[in-house]
C-alpha cells in the first residue's frame, strides 16, 4: 500500500485501519507457528551439540589416556586426535544454535510481544475514545435553548476534550498499524538471512576443519586396512599352530605310551637315564636361559587334608625346576601391551613404540624352587593308588605330582630326570674336587683345605683327561654303539672284556660277577680311566672284541646267504629296543657259555698254552686275547714248564737235600750267573713274569685285566714284582703293587722285594719305597 | 631305634623314619640288597644307579629309609653328600668279597666318607659292611675284609664308632637281616 491517501476520520478511513488490522491478525498467527519451528530446532540443535559432546567424553574413556598400555593398544592416540576434532564441532553446533536465539527467536518474540501487542492496546484505547466523544456529543447537542450559558460552556469545553482525546488516539492507531506495516518489509527478511549466514559459517568452519584432517583420516583407514589383513594373517597362522600342536600332542602320547613300557617290566625302580645326546643337547645352551618344559601338575598338599593342588611347574635348562601359585589381582590379570603398533615402520606410528617397549605391571606371583642337585626322581608314590604320580625325592623334602595324562606324566619325569644330570655334573664342574682325590691318597691324615699348585695342574689334567677319555674311546672302531644291542653313543665299558656298552646292558654284564665283566663306567669313574687301559681299548674295541666273541654269528650271516637260516634265528643279536630280558639273555649265552665262540676243536689245549706264550713273548695283544677267549681251560697262568722239555734245562741228579735247597736259589743259578741277567732263567716263570721283563704296560694291563695270579712263582721262588725290582723297573713295580702283589713273600734265596730292592742299592725312587714298606 | 613319635598330629598320620645310608663302589650289590628289603625278592634286572635312590622299609617294627648312594661317581659328588647323611641312624658299606683287586679302592673311599661326614652324621653312628656275595668260591671272608679295610682304625679315629662285617648274599637274602639286626641294635644307643 502507498499509504493513507487522507488521515481525516471517514469511512474509508476505517476501512483502511481494519484493513491493515486484519493484515496485522495474519501475521500474528504465522509468527507464532514460526516460533514453534524455532523452538524446536533450537532444541534440535541443542541436543545434537551435547550428544557430539557426550560421544567425544565417551570415547575419551574409551581410549584417550595417556602412557596407558591398554589405550595405546587399541590405537588410543588416534581416537584422541578424533576426539579434538569432535569438540571442535560440538563447539560451532553450540554456536549455531546460539545465532538462532539470538538473531531469529529474540527478534521473532520482541516483534511479538512489542509491535503487535502495541497494535491491539492501540485499538483497545481508541475504542475506548470512540465511546467518550459519542457521549459527549451527544449531551451537548441535546441542550436546550434556555440552558445556562455556564453549563453549556462546560459542555463545549468536554465536548472539545473528547473530541482531542478521539484525535490522538485514533493517530496512535494509524501510526502503530504503520509501523507493523514498515517493519515487516524487512524484520523477516533479516533474521532469516542471518541465520542462513550462520548456517553457512557453521558448516564451512566444519568443512575446513575436517578438511584438515582429511589426509589424516586416509591414513588410519589404510592402516587399519592392513592390519586388518595382517591379523587374519597371524589368526591362519595361529591355527596351523594349534593345529600342528594337537598333532605333536597326539605323537608325544603315542611315543611316550610305547616308551614307558619297557621302564615297568623292572617293576618299582629308578627311572633309567635319558641318553646322554639328549642331556648334552640341553647343556650346549646354558648361556641363556630356555624352558625346557611348562605346564600345570597336581601336587598334593603338606597340610594334613593332603588334597591336590594345581600348580604351574616351569623347568629351564639351566636344570631348575621351580612353580608358581598364581595370587594376583585381576586386573593384573587383564594387563597385556600391544605388539602390533610396533611392528608397522610408518614415521607417523614411530611414538607408539616407545610406550609399547614399557612393561607392564603384572600381578604379584608366588615362586617356589625345588633343589634338584640333592633330588632324586621315582615313577610311584608308596601311599596312593593313583596312575599318574610320580615323586621328587630330597632329604629335606618330598614332593608327590601328578600329570593330568601318562604321556605327560612320562615327558616330566624324562626331562627332571635329565635336569638332575645336568644340575649334578655342573656342580661338579663348579666345586673343585681335587682336595677329595688329594684325601683319598692322604685318607689317614687330617683333611686339608689348602691346595697346591701342583694339585690344581693335576686336577685340570685330570678335567681334560676326563673330557677326552669319552673321545678316544668311541673312535675306536665299533665303538659308537654298544657291543651287545648296537645303542648310539655307549658310555659303559668293560674293564677286561674291552668292549664299550650301554647302560641297559651294563645291568647284564654286572650281574655276569667281576671274574667275568668288570663294568666300569666312562664318565663317572675317572679314576679307571689311566692312560694305559685306553691303549688297552685302543689295540681291541667292539669291532675287533666281537669278532671273537660273534665269530660263530658271522659265520651264520654267511650261511644265511646259502638258504640256512633255522640256526640263525635262535641267535640273532638283540637290538636296542628290544626287552630287558632278551637282551640279558643273549649276553649270558656270549659270555657265560661262550655259545659264539668258534673253538678250535683241531688243537689241544697244550698247543694252546704255547701259542699264548709265543704271542706274549711277540707281545700280540690281539692274538692274546683271541687265545683267552677260545682256550677252554685257563690258559692265563701258562708256564714256561707247560711248554718246556725241563730235563735239559736245568742238570737233575740225585743229589743231597742241601744241595736240592741250594738249586733254587736264584744266586746259584749257573745260567744267571754266567749271563748276569737274571730274566734269561724263564723256569717256572708265568705270562705275568714275562710281560715283567718285556716293559710292555698294556701287555701287562691286559693279563692282569684277565685275572693273571699277580703272586705267582717261579722256579727260584720269585713274583713279578721279585722280576721287576730285579730288573729296575719301578713303574711296573708300583703297579703290581697296586694291584695286590704282596712283597713279603720270599724268593729261593730267602728274601723278600724290600730286601732284594735294598740289595741292589738305595731305593730312590720314594712312592716305590713307601709302598714296599707299607705293604710289608 | 624303634618308632619315634614326633609332634603330635605329625605322628598320628605318619611315624619318623630312620635313615640309613648304602654306599660302595660299583658293582658290589647295594640296590640288590636294597630291593630284598624291600619287597623280599631278588632283583635281576640291575643297571648301574644314577645319582641315588630312595627306598622306604618296614623292618619289624622299625620304618627304616634307605638311601643308596651310586657307586659310579663315589668321588664326583662329595660336596652333596652332606645333604644326604644328615640325620642318619647308621651306614652300610657294601663290598664285593669276590673283587680283591678293589679292596684296597675300598678301603680308601670308606676313609673319605668317614673324614667327609664329620660333623654331619652323629659320632657314634655304626657302620655296617655287608660282605657281599660271599656265596661266590673264593671269595673273602668278613675277618679278612676287616683286616683288608683296617676297620680297627675307625674306632681309633673315635672311641664311639661301633663296626661291624655280615657276610651276605643279596640274592638269597643271607646274611641281611643279622647285619641290619645289628645295626638297629647299635643304632638304638644313639
Amino acid at each position: 500500500m502507498a499509504g493513507f491517501i487522507n488521515l481525516e476520520d471517514s469511512p474509508m478511513f476505517q476501512k483502511q485501519v481494519f484493513s491493515l488490522e486484519g493484515t496485522s491478525d495474519e501475521l500474528k498467527d504465522r509468527c507464532q507457528k514460526l516460533y514453534k519451528g524455532v523452538k524446536k530446532f533450537m532444541g534440535a540443535l541443542g541436543e545434537a551439540s551435547t550428544g557430539v559432546s557426550a560421544f567425544a567424553d565417551s570415547l575419551e574413556e574409551f581410549g584417550a589416556g595417556h602412557d596407558d598400555p591398554v589405550s595405546v593398544s587399541i590405537g588410543g592416540p588416534v581416537i584422541s586426535k578424533f576426539i579434538n576434532t569432535l569438540r571442535e564441532l560440538s563447539s560451532y553446533k553450540e554456536f549455531l544454535r546460539s545465532q538462532v536465539e539470538h538473531v531469529l527467536l529474540e527478534r521473532l518474540t520482541n516483534f511479538m510481544t512489542v509491535d503487535l501487542q502495541e497494535a491491539k492496546e492501540s485499538r483497545r484505547r481508541f475504542d475506548k475514545a470512540v465511546h467518550s466523544y459519542d457521549q459527549a456529543r451527544e449531551k451537548f447537542v441535546s441542550l436546550k435553548k434556555n440552558t445556562r450559558g455556564d453549563i453549556v460552556a462546560e459542555l463545549e469545553e468536554d465536548l472539545e476534550n473528547s473530541k482531542s482525546a478521539f484525535e490522538k488516539s485514533r493517530f496512535n492507531l494509524v501510526n502503530s498499524l504503520m509501523t507493523i506495516e514498515a517493519k515487516k518489509k524487512y524484520e523477516f527478511l533479516e533474521s532469516i538471512s542471518a541465520i542462513m549466514d550462520s548456517h553457512f559459517k557453521y558448516f564451512k568452519l566444519g568443512y575446513d576443519l575436517l578438511s584438515q584432517l582429511e589426509p589424516y583420516i586416509h591414513q588410519v583407514l589404510t592402516y587399519a586396512q592392513q592390519s586388518k589383513e595382517q591379523s587374519k594373517i597371524e589368526q591362519d597362522r595361529f591355527a596351523q599352530r594349534i593345529q600342528e600342536f594337537r598333532t605333536q600332542s597326539e605323537l608325544d602320547s603315542q611315543q611316550a605310551s610305547a616308551k614307558a613300557d619297557p621302564s615297568d617290566v623292572g617293576g618299582n625302580h629308578v627311572y633309567r637315564a635319558i641318553p646322554r645326546k639328549n642331556v648334552e643337547a640341553n647343556s650346549v645352551s646354558t648361556a641363556d636361559k630356555e624352558v625346557t618344559k611348562q605346564g600345570y601338575l597336581l601336587k598334593r598338599s603338606a597340610s594334613l587334608r593332603a588334597d591336590w593342588k594345581r600348580r604351574f611347574f616351569v623347568l629351564d635348562n639351566h636344570g631348575s625346576l621351580y612353580y608358581y601359585r598364581n595370587t594376583g589381582n585381576k586386573s593384573a590379570k587383564s594387563q597385556h601391551y600391544y605388539s602390533g603398533l610396533g611392528e608397522h615402520s610408518s614415521g607417523v606410528f614411530g611414538r607408539f613404540r616407545t610406550r609399547h617397549n614399557r612393561s607392564a605391571s603384572q600381578g604379584s606371583l608366588d615362586c617356589n624352587m625345588i633343589d634338584l642337585r640333592t633330588s632324586l626322581i621315582k615313577l610311584d608314590a608308596e601311599d596312593t593308588d593313583l596312575r599318574l604320580c610320580f615323586r621328587i625325592i630330597s632329604p629335606q623334602k618330598t614332593y608327590t605330582l601328578q600329570a593330568e595324562n601318562g604321556a605327560d606324566r612320562m615327558d616330566w619325569v624324562n626331562k627332571i630326570t635329565a635336569a638332575i644330570t645336568i644340575r649334578l655334573n655342573s656342580h661338579f664342574l663348579q666345586q673343585s674336587p681335587a682336595r677329595y682325590l688329594d684325601k683319598k691318597n692322604t685318607s689317614s691324615g687330617p683333611a686339608t683345605e689348602n691346595l697346591t699348585l701342583n694339585q690344581k695342574e693335576d686336577y685340570n689334567q685330570r678335567l681334560n683327561v676326563g673330557d677326552d677319555v669319552l673321545t678316544i674311546l668311541r673312535e675306536i672302531p665299533g665303538n659308537n654303539t654298544c657291543a651287545e644291542c648296537n645303542a648310539p653313543d655307549p658310555d659303559w665299558a668293560s674293564l677286561n672284556l674291552g668292549v664299550l656298552m650301554c647302560i641297559e646292558c651294563s645291568g647284564v654284564h654286572r650281574n655276569l660277577g667281576v671274574h667275568i665283566s668288570k663294568v666300569r663306567s666312562l664318565t663317572l669313574d675317572v679314576k679307571v680311566w689311566e692312560p694305559t687301559i685306553l691303549d688297552l681299548f685302543r689295540n681291541l674295541g667292539n669291532g675287533y672284541c666281537n669278532s671273537v666273541w660273534e665269530e660263530l654269528l658271522h659265520h651264520l650271516d654267511d650261511d644265511s646267504e646259502k638258504g640256512s637260516t633255522d640256526t640263525l634265528a635262535s641267535v640273532s643279536k638283540p637290538s636296542s629296543e628290544d626287552w630287558f630280558t632278551l637282551k640279558e639273555k643273549y649276553i649270558n649265552g656270549k659270555y657265560l657259555e661262550k655259545a659264539l665262540v668258534v673253538k678250535d676243536e683241531r688243537e689241544a689245549n697244550s698247543t694252546a698254552s704255547s701259542r699264548i706264550w709265543e704271542a706274549v713273548q711277540s707281545r700280540n695283544i690281539r692274538d692274546i686275547y683271541r687265545l683267552i677267549v677260545k682256550a677252554d681251560a685257563n690258559i692265563i697262568n701258562t708256564k714256561f714248564d707247560d711248554i718246556t722239555d725241563l730235563d735239559v734245562y736245568h742238570h737233575h741228579h740225585v743229589d743231597a737235600p742241601d744241595e736240592v735247597k741250594k738249586r733254587h736259589d736264584p744266586n746259584a743259578c749257573q745260567r744267571i750267573k754266567n749271563s748276569n741277567e737274571a730274566r734269561n732263567c724263564l723256569q717256572g716263570c708265568s705270562l705275568l713274569h714275562v710281560a715283567c721283563q718285556s716293559g710292555d704296560p698294556i701287555l701287562l694291563e691286559l693279563l692282569l685285566q684277565f685275572g693273571a695270579d699277580i703272586n705267582m712263582r717261579d722256579y727260584h721262588g720269585r713274583t713279578p714284582l721279585h722280576h721287576c725290582i730285579a730288573s729296575g723297573n719301578n713303574a711296573f713295580a708300583k703297579v703290581l703293587l697296586r694291584r695286590g702283589a704282596r712283597p713279603s713273600i720270599e724268593d729261593g734265596g730267602g728274601l723278600s722285594v724290600l730286601e732284594r730292592a735294598m740289595e741292589m742299592g738305595a731305593i730312590t725312587d720314594e712312592e716305590l719305597f713307601l709302598l714296599l714298606a707299607e705293604c710289608q | 631305634m624303634g618308632t619315634t613319635l614326633g609332634k603330635p598330629f605329625a605322628g598320628f598320620f605318619h611315624q619318623e623314619e630312620a635313615r640309613i645310608v648304602l654306599f660302595g663302589l660299583g658293582g658290589t650289590g647295594k640296590s640288590s640288597i636294597m630291593h630284598k628289603f624291600k619287597t623280599g625278592e631278588t632283583l635281576t634286572t640291575t643297571m648301574p644307579t644314577v645319582g641315588l635312590n630312595v627306598e622306604s622299609v618296614k623292618y619289624k617294627d622299625s620304618n627304616l629309609c634307605f638311601w643308596e648312594m651310586g657307586g659310579q661317581q663315589c668321588y664326583m659328588w662329595f660336596p652333596l653328600w652332606k645333604h644326604w647323611f644328615q640325620e642318619i641312624a647308621g651306614l652300610v658299606l657294601v663290598v664285593d668279597s669276590t673283587g680283591r683287586d678293589q679292596i684296597e679302592e675300598t678301603k680308601d673311599f670308606l676313609n673319605v666318607v668317614i673324614d667327609e661326614i664329620q660333623g654331619s652324621v652323629p659320632d657314634n653312628a655304626p657302620v655296617l659292611v655287608y660282605g657281599n656275595k660271599h656265596e661266590v668260591p673264593g671269595a673273602m671272608s668278613a675277618s679278612e675284609i676287616s683286616n683288608k679295610l683296617d676297620l680297627t682304625s675307625l674306632r681309633k679315629k673315635n672311641w664311639q664308632r661301633n663296626w661291624h662285617v655280615q657276610s651276605s648274599c643279596a640274592f638269597s637274602g643271607d646274611g641281611l637281616h643279622e647285619g641290619l639286626d645289628w645295626l638297629l641294635k647299635n643304632a638304638e644307643r644313639m
